[in-house]
């Protein structure tokens, strides 16, 4: 069973047709403007469905899936768009290599990788007894573990959590950035 | 553009994740072909793919670019899962911490893989990266020695960043997105 979602259907609405989903325990994925369903969806709550604000229309016989050979051409389409701009980023870059490392002599800066340049630059400005290793530390788990402790915030105060988000995504680049201009 | 034309860009983004991982894996498998996880010669090995092998530099500069594309792609998955709150409908929990392992094991990827050519400033990077894990509380020391294969950068540490970056990694990354697929199929990842 297919659900067809209306256009101008509002998050709440969705959120709403996604709790029903949830609470009759049927599976589904989500492809944008549809959701299709797995087991347990019976053809015949089709009109349960149809009634509620979200959907627009309700698809028993969903859509058919594409031959083989169809279904090939997609991929090897979707793999030639992908390596085509990545083969040319890569002829582009120059492929640096240095001199052979030489462990009797450290090389005088040999620059910080860009995933830790925020770390680096935070190390560089922060005060002495900011513990740059801790912060750095708890920034990763608090990122793993952010949905057991934002959950209230990002249901009740959905700006702030936005707000947030932005402050910590903001501080991020621009250490990154400092870290990565030195 | 649209909101829902920009929903389903993001929508797309573990998609091209998955086939960012393919093109490392296959360009990786070719690179290992000619590449020698010994301190005498990795450098040496890199330098003859990137000028004598067959297409060798086109080979690593894809493995090169797919792998930072990958690791900005994996960043752009996260911010969409934190702005449009999709861990708060059901097994978004799972989908988000399983999404953030996979960061770490970008990251991880990332930076072992960084150090593979064995060239002065790898060397040096992959020294100053070791003392600043080492920094870590609780589990920095633990964390350094797997790193380094010791407890210095040395001739060990090629070894295990190779060992790291070719085996355990990516099955790490292969098992995450299994099981990120199987939540996919339970209508509970994005």
């Amino acid at each position: 069973v297919i659900l067809r979602l209306r256009p101008g259907a509002t998050p709440a609405e969705r959120e709403a047709l996604l709790r029903a989903l949830a609470a009759a325990e049927i599976p589904w994925r989500d492809e944008g403007d549809l959701l299709v369903l797995g087991e347990g969806a019976e053809a015949s709550d089709a009109v349960a469905w149809a009634a509620l604000p979200a959907v627009a229309a309700v698809d028993p016989a969903g859509s058919p899936e594409p031959a083989l050979g169809e279904a090939f051409l997609r991929r090897a389409e979707s793999l030639c768009l992908l390596l085509g701009p990545l083969a040319i980023a890569a002829s582009l870059l120059p492929g640096r290599l240095g001199p052979p490392a030489d462990p009797v002599r450290m090389p005088e800066d040999p620059g910080t990788p860009w995933p830790l340049a925020a770390w680096a630059a935070l190390e560089e400005r922060a005060p002495a007894a900011l513990p740059v290793p801790l912060l750095v530390a708890g920034f990763g788990l608090g990122l793993l573990l952010w949905p057991l402790y934002a959950r209230r915030l990002a249901e009740r105060r959905p700006g702030l959590h936005a707000a947030v988000g932005v402050a910590a995504l903001a501080i991020g680049a621009a250490l990154g950035l400092l870290g990565m201009a030195r | 553009v649209s909101r829902e034309r920009l929903r389903s860009l993001f929508r797309g983004l573990p998609g091209l994740a998955v086939a960012l991982f393919g093109v490392l894996v296959a360009t990786g498998a070719l690179l290992s072909l000619d590449y020698r996880p010994d301190p005498a010669e990795a450098w040496a090995s890199v330098g003859r793919i990137a000028s004598a092998v067959t297409l060798g530099w086109l080979v690593r500069g894809l493995h090169v670019v797919a792998a930072h594309l990958l690791a900005a792609v994996v960043g752009l998955h996260l911010l969409h899962l934190f702005f449009a709150r999709d861990f708060l409908r059901p097994g978004g929990t799972a989908a988000w911490m399983l999404s953030v392992a996979l960061s770490f094991v970008v990251l991880a990827f990332l930076l072992t893989g960084e150090t593979l050519p064995w060239d002065a400033r790898a060397y040096g990077r992959a020294v100053m990266t070791a003392a600043r894990v080492e920094t870590i509380p609780v589990l920095g020391h633990w964390l350094a020695d797997v790193f380094r294969g010791g407890p210095s950068v040395g001739a060990g540490t090629l070894v295990r960043l190779a060992a790291l970056h070719g085996l355990l990694l990516p099955w790490l990354a292969f098992a995450g997105l299994v099981l990120a697929r199987r939540l996919d199929r339970e209508g509970r990842a994005p």
